[in-house]
């Protein structure tokens, strides 16, 4: 949570807002019409529950967000959140270790669960006859997890393994994570989720237990149900299930700790055996939806279509087709959080110097912060960025994750469900506005995944730049 | 019953009816266009969105001895400009319309999805008919499509799990086109030339080969005269012959790549049931009860969460069209891939010999049933699934059939497939890892 993380005035605030928007949707209602479908309760406890009422088929996505993330993680025990999130699996009071995801299955249904920096999120796909029951299983491990020792030790097991299949496993995934420690230097968000090895390896019990204690409560939970029911019933529900838990007020939450605005760009190079191809990776960080202001947000999902992403992109356009620098380039904008960042991602093509792909890359940006878009790539921007919206919206899933992500960082439904409306007012000033301000060399962690000659082997078979994992 | 959005609710319906209960008419309706190209169609009008997916029946295992890669390099050059449009101005017209537009190749098929918002719909059809009846294929686009696709197979031959299913593939089907690397080899690569794509291509696209589903925002005559307009002018036959089916080899053993990496991937396989066969749905109960890598499965209950040894661990039957397979997946650390796969190997065995108990079948069959619909809830995944079932030689009834089938799967099903199956010393296993400590 902490990088949007709320004081409980805050929330209080966000409540109200919330619950106002609620009344505005029922009479009328701005251009953004086709998106505004979202209703808000709060129960007394504290819980807030989000229904997307979605009756085209007989199905319901269920999803628990808790206000907590890895950048609660105490100092020195990264990774708590994630293997908090991973004991939630395990015994309860009235469940054995395993029968959540047992019984769920034996529903015909699907479950799973994400830890973050900012959120853990937890969810279910069921027909919609099982909501009631889904319900009343994330209501009973929302307090009464059990927490025994064996269980612990051999989930901190899986753990390692988690990450050394998610992380180590991948050059790419290596070279991500020291960038996130680069950008982010002094701030929660540059410890990793799954957290550092050494330190995963010393979490116990207590620290699961604790944690777990302060932050799982109806108080810091979002429930988002999309899918067919209807509001009313989804409330009568919760209020049978989560709303029998007693109110236990919010943990206290430190004010969110803003990155200080950065002026030094950084640069991570790593030599690794698996690469084949020189692999560029550059971070720059910017706002999310939930730290712009305006329709900033828009013009850097705008901004970064145009330059990264896809063969119509610029970098596509400079470095793959006319100048036979990369073999391909992409970028994204994933930006519903607080800070956010704009990446961008080439590989180099065969024989081609690192320099001169980074110099071509450089070059194509300079140029959109000088001179700015076309209006016909504005234009096509918004027009698949309307699309994917649309497709999103298609799906329960995605739908539930829009609503969910921006919740918990802090957003108001309306600021959800305005996203069409601010898109549309994207401008070309606006775009390279965003632009000059935010692809500056300052903001930029630029990492280079370089291939590494079986030469530079270490004695002991470990490449030099893996030592130290 | 008949508005539109209760046609895309019937067909979860059918999805969710269990056990045999009798449902009325299948929403997939066939289609016929006035030239005679035919579809199954999913009408479904509540979103504003259609999705076009669409196979030609031939793929990698197709390609001629010494061009492997060629479907794939074809499959991604249909991309690369055509009618009047050259590469550039074709993708620009694709994102100005927001159509998604895409191609890929398997062993068997060259799949290819148009997907996009109805009031764009003209101009995706407009696109897609020059894709299939005259793309460019310029050497220009060659060039850069051969460069990728070197640094792909560069990336893919250091990445441990693409190592471990070549190898695999390249052991259990020795001899069989299937055992060849589908994305090619940096020779075969090298030597593809723009003749090549042109003379697959004519092969490859014919009615014959021809296979449709459209789901969502769009009425039969409309999709009769999109049928007519995209594939009505193809050659009417098939000018290619098909593989012959593959069998497993059994003497293809226990292979260890040794690669200094910080952990190991173990791929492990059986010979399986294919989706004709009968005894089919009672493999896919197995596999539920055995590899889902859910929590419940045997393998990851065994492997993850009684003795922590790896994250992950799957099973699953996989029917290509010439071989049917059960394939199974493990990452570990590398001083705990033979404790893994040893682990493996007696739950395997264990089940052989004693089957599953009454509650975990019921379990498996419950999942299978109600989790059908979960993954039927957007158009596009209506249309993977429809697709994937045409390409199986399923009927437009199958979504029904397949319920009803696993509906009436018994424990002794389970158990007379399992012992069958489940001959752990047949196993044919590709470790990638550190070799000193995978054993």
């Amino acid at each position: 949570m902490s990088g949007m993380k709320l004081t409980s005035s805050a929330v209080l605030r966000s409540r109200a807002w919330l619950g106002l928007v609620a009344l505005v949707l029922t009479g009328t209602i701005p251009a953004s019409a086709a998106d505004a479908r979202a209703r808000h309760f709060t129960l007394d406890n504290g819980l807030d529950l989000v229904v997307i009422e979605d009756r085209r088929a007989p199905v319901v996505t269920h999803m628990v967000w808790y206000r907590v993330g890895a950048a609660d993680d105490p100092v020195g025990k990264s990774g708590l959140a994630h293997f908090v999130e991973h004991l939630m699996f395990k015994s309860t009071g009235r469940l054995a270790s395993g029968e959540f995801s047992r019984l769920v299955a034996g529903l015909g249904g699907n479950d799973n669960a994400l830890t973050s920096h900012d959120s853990t999120l937890y969810y279910q796909r069921v027909a919609r006859e099982h909501l009631a029951t889904v319900m009343a299983l994330e209501a009973d491990r929302m307090v009464n997890l059990r927490f025994t020792p064996e269980e612990v030790a051999i989930e901190r097991e899986v753990v390692i393994e988690e990450r050394r299949q998610r992380i180590d496993a991948s050059p790419l995934n290596v070279l991500s994570e020291e960038i996130n420690a680069a950008l982010y230097r002094g701030h929660p968000y540059a410890v990793p989720v799954l957290g550092w090895p050494h330190e995963i390896m010393r979490l116990d019990v207590d620290d699961a237990r604790i944690f777990y204690e302060r932050h799982y409560a109806p108080m810091n939970a979002i429930i988002v149900i999309a899918g067919d029911v209807a509001a009313d019933e989804a409330l009568q529900l919760a209020r049978a299930s989560y709303g029998q838990l007693p109110r236990r007020e919010s943990p206290t939450v430190s004010a969110p700790s803003r990155l200080p605005e950065p002026e030094h760009g950084r640069r991570i190079v790593r030599a690794d055996m698996r690469v084949s191809a020189p692999t560029f990776y550059r971070a720059y960080s910017v706002p999310g939806a939930a730290g712009a202001t305006g329709h900033e947000a828009e013009a850097l999902e705008v901004l970064t279509r145009i330059l990264a992403q896809g063969e119509t992109s610029r970098l596509h356009g400079r470095l793959v087709r006319e100048g036979q620098l990369a073999v391909s380039t992409e970028g994204g904008y994933r930006g519903a959080t607080r800070e956010a960042q704009v990446a961008i991602y080439a590989v180099g093509a065969r024989g081609v110097e690192p320099d001169r792909i980074e110099s071509g890359i450089d070059a194509a940006i300079t140029e959109l912060r000088d001179h700015g878009v076309t209006e016909a790539e504005l234009e096509r921007a918004r027009n698949t960025i309307e699309a994917k919206h649309a497709f999103d919206s298609d799906s329960q899933l995605s739908l539930a994750m829009r609503y969910g992500e921006g919740l918990v960082s802090g957003r108001s439904i309306a600021s959800i469900e305005g996203h069409g409306a601010r898109l549309a007012k994207v401008t070309r000033e606006d775009v390279q506005a965003a632009a000059a301000r935010y692809l500056a060399p300052g903001r930029a962690v630029t990492g280079w995944l370089l291939p590494a000659e079986a030469d530079a082997r270490s004695a002991d078979g470990t490449q030099a730049g893996e030592r130290d994992r | 019953m008949r508005s539109a959005a209760g046609l895309l609710a019937g067909l979860v319906a059918v999805a969710a009816a269990a056990s045999g209960i009798a449902v009325a008419a299948s929403p997939v309706r066939e289609v016929t266009s006035p030239a005679g190209v035919r579809a199954w169609l999913v009408e479904d009008h509540s979103v504003p969105l259609f999705a076009i997916h669409f196979a030609f029946m031939g793929g990698s295992a197709r390609e001629p001895t010494g061009k492997e890669g060629l479907a794939s390099v074809l499959a991604s050059m249909l991309l690369e400009g055509a009618g009047a449009d050259d590469a550039a101005a074709f993708k620009e017209r694709l994102a100005a319309s927001s159509v998604r537009m895409g191609f890929t190749a398997s062993r068997d098929a060259i799949v290819g999805t148009v997907e996009g918002l109805t009031r764009r719909r003209e101009e995706a059809v407009a696109l897609l008919a020059a894709v299939v009846g005259t793309p460019r294929l310029e050497d220009e686009s060659l060039e850069r499509i051969r460069a990728r696709t070197l640094a792909e197979l560069a990336f893919a031959d250091r990445h441990p799990r693409s190592i471990a299913l070549n190898d695999w593939y390249a052991r259990a089907f020795a001899g069989h086109p299937y055992g060849r690397r589908a994305e090619g080899t940096p020779e075969s690569i090298a030597g593809i030339t723009r003749v090549d794509l042109e003379s697959f291509r004519r092969q490859l696209f014919s009615r014959a080969s021809l296979r449709v589903v459209a789901v969502g925002d769009i009425d039969a005559a409309s999709l009769g005269a999109l049928l007519d307009r995209v594939f009505a002018g193809l050659p009417v036959e098939l000018a290619m012959a098909p593989p012959r089916t593959a069998p497993l080899r059994e003497d293809a053993g226990v292979a260890l790549v040794d690669r200094d990496l910080p952990s190991a991937i173990a791929i492990f396989g059986l010979p399986g049931i294919p989706a004709s066969h009968p005894d089919y749905f009672a493999q896919l109960v197995m596999s539920q009860i055995l590899g889902s890598g859910q929590f419940g499965s045997r393998l990851l209950d065994a492997v993850r969460v009684e003795r922590g040894l790896a994250y992950s661990v799957s099973m699953a039957p996989l029917d290509d069209g010439y071989a049917s397979l059960l394939l199974g997946e493990v990452e570990t650390a590398n001083d705990k891939a033979a404790a893994a796969l040893e682990v493996i190997r007696r739950t395997l065995a264990r089940f052989a010999a004693e089957g599953p108990t009454e509650e975990e079948v019921a379990r498996a069959k419950r999942y299978l049933i109600g989790s059908l619909p979960l993954g039927l809830d957007t158009s596009v995944r209506i249309a993977e699934t429809l697709l994937a079932a045409r390409l199986a030689g399923h009927g437009p009834d199958y979504i029904r059939e397949r319920q009803q089938a696993i509906a009436a799967v018994t424990r002794d099903d389970v158990d007379r497939v399992a012992a069958r199956l489940l001959q752990t010393d047949r196993m044919i296993v590709t470790v990638v890892g550190r070799a000193a400590s995978s054993r």
